[in-house]
């Protein structure tokens, strides 16, 4: 997935520490910002279960006095202030590189290889070799194929992904990622993009337009481009609630242009969580998305093949926002 | 004598060879002293119409010379053949380095072999990263992958007679294009053997190199080390008819003493099979040719977990040093990795100072790249080279982009040079009267209980929790488990000296002599185990007017674990340190009886100060806030004084203090001058020791 030719070029210390802000930003839950423990454990045993060697993540080796089994981790985590702990029996670690080594290698892409290293962290997990405090989720790895075929959805060969985030009139960073050969091989940065547009005007309601027809020319034709302001485009990404996004694209603090079919289908599902939360509340609790999870998995599995958004929901839900944006500023006004 | 040092007596006698000043910390090029301040730039990552710009922009910031490497996966096309500008005119080194010595700038050379540069497979072709001859094997014989972007790669053995053979022919390739442009011919005045020599960072104890060619070596530094057959079965407890039936442990098996002997002799294996293929490497750029200029080598981030240290790594090139790629918020560790470098080489120096980063690793900010370099300054660094000075693929931050033009961070990391230049940085002192020893035979402890495979000790120092982190707690039969003790012993008394504001430094114990001639005392740990000639070294110390002080207790076993008659040191007192207040009890005691000097005292706790001195005038004054938040620094003046700030220019004065405010993990750096009609003050005699090598 990712060429051995891979580029990476355009970013400053700057637009770069900035788009990582924007990856990195994410709901947070209650219970996160009340968490007082950090960090978690390492604990390595020995065959016959007693610790041999003990440490936080963050404060360094510890006596791991009073831990007589795997039973004892959440009394452990406590006492150390850890949130999480891995019990590693020695030998473990060596088991698994024997193991990747050979199908690691026999991989000749980045993220088959990963897989593949996981696939192994999984078979000593089963085997007893390690073990996590609390368990993990079970959801099953998927397979490079798989990953693929995720990836042909959203940035088929030979096309280009664009972000670019305003800060007023300056562009705060911005990306670009082209797929050729079935491989990613540019991710570019705020000045590779500012290269290949020349000077913008600084609405980017208006520059989007501009952005889009240089990098298409340029790098690959825009299959999906997202541009923001960048407070806009923060706020979204830590508010989980249902509807907020498709009100941004409504209203267009958040323009994507092109708009691929999935996006709209994403916007529907985001539209239809809104409004199934608000009649769930004029229902008194009811579930309303439990009754339509059968279209839910019909649409998630035509997604790939969508052409026209209305032509598979039936609907278009950004004219249906509009109408119901339209209805509340009348009600207000 | 070591190759360093015979190479460099051998320059010594041509005045057309380039010497190194380890006095003024310069490269004397025909009576002109040059600063190592330089600044990376890949050729063959840009375009050629942009490396004038580049150059002239490297040269405005203030440094003399460029450095670049030379990869050998990029020049080499086909088996043996390369490319140097024949065909691709990216790769036309010659033009380079003749375009560089046009514009007056020097050139530092680093041709590998490895020389990562986030470059696939690390810049070594295909052809010999897939070469099952010449990569490292696991104990099970398997290859041993290394997880970079944009492929995992099965790393080279150090130990392979067949990479060090396809090395030493890349080497004659290169040597045809830069031996005519050796200084004074041409720009080249530093060349690098090899890149962050520790296993291509699967660097845990038995994680490699079960190569055939490493155990024949292996075998062949066990005959050196135990004369006959028969002292080896004496030392391992073990039958062997014959030295072929002698092989490398592969695990930590045993806490017995013969287990014991048996694994630190296989980490001791270690250092030597890099120190010698460092030494091979360096042997074949000199056979084709290029010699007469220092060669230099750096060790990447933990080395407190590295299967080798920089003393032996001194031995084998002129200039050893670190590489640094920390935030701001590690101010801490850039400081306790600094004082290592400083209390062990001869030449402070960092070939790889961060500036800007890889998007693999950490991010790193504009203001923590230079924060950062000024506080590897602050405490002893001499020479820097920036890399990356120009932008390259795989890279952001750099301070001059893709085409040459300067960004917006390069005014700033132009006057901090242009500050260092003024006041002749390199050839000022930090005065220090206090050394740490880092004894290796611990360390070569710690790496041989290292519990977590893979997941080495030099990884669990990288993200802070101590190379010992994952060592076994078993205390083998010793009274407390030394491999996790002596760091404990080590810190608290470091975290004692400096709450006590007194300036010292980390020497490792196989460090030269001449690291120990300006000590006044040194705090070494010592348990029951020390290796013997180390602990006569610290008894020379003694005799010859230095102060020793020790503990928990005097060893009784050498380093093969053998009975030995240590004695005491004349001049020293034996220490126990179970707590943070043992240790500031201690230092307090050594502090008051030697008068040991505390320059520029400052509150609160959090705020450090150095002083870099030139005699006995402080010239440079740096002030870091190690701390997240920000502070109102109050210094103690030693007379009435106007600190400048070297980069903001504001100015504070005072008699005998003087107050300013620091950011959160921040470092200033202020020019020290003596208030104009102010007396002078009667300055403490130094009490500093000189004494000749042992």
């Amino acid at each position: 997935m990712l060429s051995r030719d891979l580029r990476f070029t355009g970013f400053s210390s700057s637009s770069w520490i900035n788009l990582l802000s924007l990856l990195g930003a994410r709901a947070v839950t209650p219970t996160e910002t009340q968490a007082t423990a950090t960090g978690y454990l390492v604990v390595v045993e020995n065959i016959d279960g007693t610790p041999a060697a003990a440490f936080h993540s963050i404060h360094g080796s510890f006596t791991p006095d009073g831990y007589g089994s795997r039973d004892d981790l959440p009394r452990l985590c406590e006492r150390q202030l850890a949130r999480r702990a891995i019990v590693v029996r020695r030998g473990a670690i060596e088991e698994l590189t024997e193991r990747a080594a050979l199908r690691v290698l026999a991989e000749d892409d980045y993220v088959a290889q990963w897989l593949a290293l996981l696939q192994l962290t999984r078979e000593i997990e089963r085997e007893g070799l390690l073990h996590f405090w609390p368990a993990r989720s079970p959801l099953p790895l998927p397979t490079a194929a798989m990953v693929t075929r995720a990836l042909d959805v959203v940035l088929p060969n030979d096309h280009a992904f664009l972000a670019v985030v305003w800060e007023g009139t300056e562009i705060w960073t911005a990306l670009v990622v082209r797929r050729r050969g079935s491989e990613i091989d540019l991710i570019g940065g705020a000045e590779l993009v500012s290269e290949v547009t020349g000077p913008l005007g600084g609405d980017y309601r208006r520059d989007h337009r501009a952005l889009r027809r240089a990098v298409s020319e340029a790098i690959a034709p825009v299959h999906i481009g997202v541009f923001a302001q960048r407070q806009q485009l923060m706020q979204l990404l830590r508010d989980p609630r249902p509807g907020a996004w498709t009100k941004a694209v409504a209203v267009r603090d958040v323009i994507i242009d092109p708009a691929p079919a999935y996006v709209h289908v994403a916007l529907g599902a985001d539209t239809l969580r809104a409004s199934a939360r608000k009649v769930g509340a004029w229902l008194g609790g009811f579930d309303v998305l439990a009754g339509l999870e059968p279209l839910a998995r019909a649409v998630r599995d035509q997604v790939a093949h969508v052409s026209s958004v209305s032509g598979l929901l039936g609907w278009n839900p950004l004219q249906m926002l509009a109408h119901r944006l339209r209805t509340r500023d009348s009600e207000r006004g | 004598m070591s190759t360093a040092r015979a190479s460099a007596r051998a320059r010594a006698h041509k005045p057309d060879a380039v010497q190194l000043d380890t006095h003024s910390r310069t490269l004397v090029l025909g009576g002109k002293h040059v600063p190592l301040y330089s600044g990376a730039m890949h050729y063959f990552r840009l375009r050629p119409a942009a490396w004038r710009p580049a150059l002239e922009a490297i040269a405005a910031l203030g440094l003399p010379i460029v450095e670049s490497y030379v990869p050998w996966g990029v020049h080499e096309t086909s088996e043996r053949v390369f490319d140097f500008g024949e065909h691709d005119p990216n790769k036309n080194l010659g033009a380079f380095l003749d375009l560089a010595h046009s514009l007056g700038l020097y050139v530092f050379l680093r041709p590998g072999p490895h020389i990562n540069a986030e470059l696939t497979y690390f810049g070594l072709p295909a052809r010999v990263i897939f070469d099952a001859a010449c990569q490292a094997r696991s104990p099970r014989g398997n290859p041993v992958p290394f997880v970079a972007p944009p492929r995992m790669f099965p790393v080279p053995s150090y130990a392979s007679e067949r990479f060090l053979h396809e090395t030493e022919v890349w080497f004659g390739a290169v040597a045809e294009v830069v031996r005519p442009r050796l200084w004074p011919n041409g720009p080249v005045v530093l060349l690098q053997v090899d890149n962050e020599i520790a296993f291509y960072f699967r660097d845990a104890p038995f994680d490699q190199d079960y190569h055939p060619d490493a155990i024949a070596k292996y075998r062949g530094f066990l005959a050196q080390r135990y004369p006959s057959l028969a002292e080896l079965n004496a030392a391992y407890d073990t039958r062997h008819e014959q030295w072929a039936e002698v092989d490398p442990p592969q695990h930590f098996d045993s806490g017995a003493h013969s287990a014991l002997r048996r694994q630190l002799d296989y980490m001791a294996f270690h250092q030597e099979l890099l120190g010698g293929a460092l030494d091979r490497m360096r042997a074949a750029l000199s056979e084709h040719g290029l010699r007469g200029v220092p060669f230099v080598h750096n060790l990447p981030m933990g080395e407190a977990g590295l299967p080798t240290t920089l003393a032996r790594l001194d031995r084998s090139v002129d200039i050893t040093g670190i590489d640094y790629y920390h935030r701001a918020r590690d101010l801490r560790v850039v400081k306790e990795r600094t004082l290592r470098v400083a209390g062990t080489v001869r030449m402070p120096y960092s070939p790889e100072m961060g500036i800007g980063s890889s998007p693999w690793l950490t991010p790193r900010s504009e203001g923590d790249s230079l924060t950062t370099m000024m506080c590897a300054c602050a405490y002893g660094l001499r020479g820097v080279n920036l890399y990356m000075a120009v932008d390259r693929d795989r890279w952001y931050g750099a301070p001059i982009d893709e085409d040459g033009r300067a960004r917006a961070q390069a005014p700033d990391l132009a006057r901090f040079f242009a500050a260092l230049h003024e006041h002749a940085f390199h050839t000022l002192t930090r005065r220090v009267e206090v050394g740490i020893i880092v004894p290796k035979e611990y360390e070569h402890l710690t790496r041989a209980t290292h519990t977590l495979g893979a997941i080495s000790p030099c990884l669990l120092d990288l993200v802070g929790v101590g190379a010992s982190a994952a060592s076994l707690q078993d205390d083998f039969g010793f009274a407390e488990p030394i491999q996790t003790q002596w760091p404990r012993w080590v810190a608290r008394i470091a975290k004692a000296l400096e709450l006590a504001r007194v300036p010292y430094v980390y020497i490792e114990s196989d460090a030269p002599d001449a690291q120990l001639a300006n000590m006044r005392v040194v705090f070494v740990p010592s348990y029951e185990l020390a290796d013997a000639q180390r602990w006569e070294r610290l008894v020379w110390f003694s005799e010859t007017g230095g102060h020793v002080v020790y503990g928990p207790r005097l060893p009784q076993l050498d380093a093969r674990l053998a009975e030995h008659v240590f004695a005491t040191p004349p001049n020293s007192r034996c220490v126990t340190v179970l707590d943070q207040t043992d240790a500031e009890q201690v230092v307090h005691a050594v502090v008051n009886e030697l008068a040991l000097a505390c320059p520029f005292p400052a509150a609160p706790h959090t705020v450090q100060t150095a002083v870099h001195v030139d005699g006995d005038t402080p010239r440079l004054l740096f002030v870091m806030q190690m701390e997240a938040n920000a502070a109102g620094a109050e210094l103690r003046l030693p007379e009435p004084m106007v600190l400048t700030d070297a980069m903001s220019g504001e100015r504070y004065e005072g008699d005998t203090t003087v107050g300013f405010p620091l950011d959160g993990y921040s470092c200033r750096m202020f020019v020290c001058e003596r208030l104009a009609g102010a007396p002078a003050r009667q300055r403490p005699a130094s009490a500093r020791r000189s004494v000749p090598p042992c």
